[in-house]
């Protein structure tokens, strides 16, 4: 398996002794897209000024930060975009653009090319405009979007395509998308977790790609970063999970400093000033997070597929109400991942059988190679933790329990520039 | 391109890298690669001393610092030159500031 470089970054956050190594910051609350997949929820936090976010930038710097990454919303909707990515690179960081590039003239791609960005990573679900439109809600928006990174590209910026495995990429295969990403001048990046709402609605999920259309999607090539084997070792249980609150640090618009883009813990506002380093080490939430392992997790800790698990603790709170236990739409993942690189992996058919949940695990590879449910067990050091932390716990936790509220915009309109929040 | 360095050649860090140092090591990243290099403690000395300073000024640094022959030294230190010149991360000619 190749290491990426958000790979490196995560070992780099984890051994390097800064506190911040990477930063992803929100700057806008809104969006000229209405992806169905999407996990945000704009229109809630309103948008730090551009003093604020420079402000951000430079204790980010101090500090030893090295990769600011930017997204929204559609960070292009910012008019003082251009000015934040160019204040981020003269501060000595490498900087990543997340955008649609659905707003990309020559004149905005002549200014982002000034900007010496490390990457820019452009979402496009399908080659098929029909079906890229579709999910944005955007009639015309792949033609303009594929325009976008023809502009940025042709200006010699590294251009990333980003296609979560979506019903839009229904009918399309990852050869497909790899020979379009080739045409373009850009890489591709495929990776098949969606995430809940950060509401804690599921309807997200519903735009997930069907493992069966997954495995038509991949067609033997190997379009997704995962592992085959199964079985436990130490080492893969002394690992963490996933980045949070190390490489995935994120900034909301509102200037709330939140682990990952996904899990809504406010650890400080940044607006309110001081240092971020200090802020890091005095949370102790951080140093919760930080140190979380597999053996934190109750189930996925016993599951043989654990290697092959992409969980997200957010969407884990969402789906299952516990953010360290196993849930469905992790493991109906991990059974695809294991099933499409060994072409085994069936659960057996459901059937009478006390302490397991036949629609998640743990499970058991037996020497046939089909799946097998086993119990979760939950020990005394697991519910400590959720009497320590219990918005590990229940339903997404409401305003004022220090976490970051958030609800959907009903009408799903964008915002206009113009809007901040009261 | 073959690149040799003699005792008065200017060694400089590219200016466009953007760099940072962790205990020890160096993390590099070149806004024209995607790859993010990491360089151990020797190379990451190295790597802080490519400030513009001559190839003999970062040699007698060195030689302070690390026991070793001076001979093994600048062979060694010519061989990481190249290797960071052959990733374009070595300012050369017109790009150095």
């Amino acid at each position: 398996m190749t290491t990426t470089p958000a790979q490196v970054l995560e070992v780099l956050a984890r051994r390097s002794g800064v506190a911040a190594i990477r930063l992803h910051v929100l700057v806008a609350d809104r969006c000229n897209h209405r992806c169905g997949h999407c996990y945000q929820v704009q229109g809630e936090d309103g948008e730090m000024s551009l003093r604020e976010i420079l402000a951000i930038i430079d204790r980010f710097r101090r500090q030893g930060g090295l990769v600011l990454s930017v997204s929204g919303g559609e960070a292009t909707l910012r008019a003082d975009l251009v000015d934040i990515l160019r204040y981020a690179r003269d501060a000595g960081l490498a900087t990543i653009l997340y955008t649609n590039a659905y707003l990309v003239d020559d004149s905005l791609a002549d200014s982002l090319a000034s900007c010496d960005l490390w990457r820019v990573d452009v979402s496009l679900y399908s080659d098929v405009e029909t079906a890229h439109d579709q999910l944005t809600g955007i009639s015309g928006s792949w033609r303009r979007t594929v325009a976008g990174i023809r502009r940025l590209a042709g200006r010699g910026i590294r251009v990333q395509l980003k296609t979560p495995l979506t019903t839009a990429a229904v009918g399309t295969t990852f050869e497909r998308m790899a020979a379009l990403a080739s045409s373009l001048g850009c890489t591709l990046q495929v990776f098949d977790q969606i995430s809940a709402g950060e509401d804690g609605g599921l309807a997200p999920l519903e735009q997930k790609l069907p493992p069966a259309e997954v495995a038509a999607f991949a067609g033997g090539d190997p379009a997704l970063d995962c592992e085959a084997e199964t079985g436990l070792d130490s080492a893969l249980l002394d690992r963490a999970p996933c980045t949070i609150a190390s490489s995935a640090l994120t900034v909301r618009s509102n200037g709330a400093l939140t682990p990952c883009t996904h899990v809504p813990v406010e650890i400080a506002n940044l607006t309110d000033g001081g240092e971020l380093e200090g802020v890091l080490r005095a949370s102790e939430v951080v140093g919760f997070l930080r140190a979380l392992t597999w053996r934190n997790v109750h189930g996925c800790r016993d599951c043989d597929l654990l290697s092959a698990c992409g969980r997200c603790h957010a969407t884990a709170l969402a789906q299952a109400g516990d953010m360290l236990g196993p849930y469905p739409e992790a493991c109906e993942l991990a059974v695809a991942r294991y099933s499409s690189t060994t072409g085994g992996g069936r659960v057996p058919a459901p059937g009478p059988q006390s302490g397991v949940n036949r629609a998640r695990g743990p499970f058991r590879v037996e020497s046939d190679g089909a799946l097998t449910p086993i119990p979760d067990v939950v020990t005394a050091e697991d519910l400590a933790l959720v009497s320590r932390f219990p918005w590990l716990r229940g339903r997404w936790p409401a305003k004022g329990s220090g976490v970051v509220h958030l609800r959907r915009n009903k009408d799903g309109n964008s915002l206009d520039t113009a809007r901040r929040a009261p | 391109m073959t690149l040799t360095w003699n005792d008065d050649s200017p060694v400089q860090r590219h200016p466009r890298a953007v760099w940072r140092a962790f205990e020890g090591e160096v993390a590099i990243i070149a806004p024209w690669e995607g790859a993010v290099r990491t360089l151990n403690h020797v190379g990451a000395r190295c790597w802080e001393l490519a400030d513009g300073r001559s190839f003999r000024a970062i040699v007698d640094v060195l030689l302070g610092e690390f026991d070793v022959s001076r001979s093994v030294l600048e062979g060694d230190l010519r061989a990481f030159l190249a290797e960071l010149a052959a990733r374009e991360l070595l300012a050369l000619g017109e790009d150095r500031p």
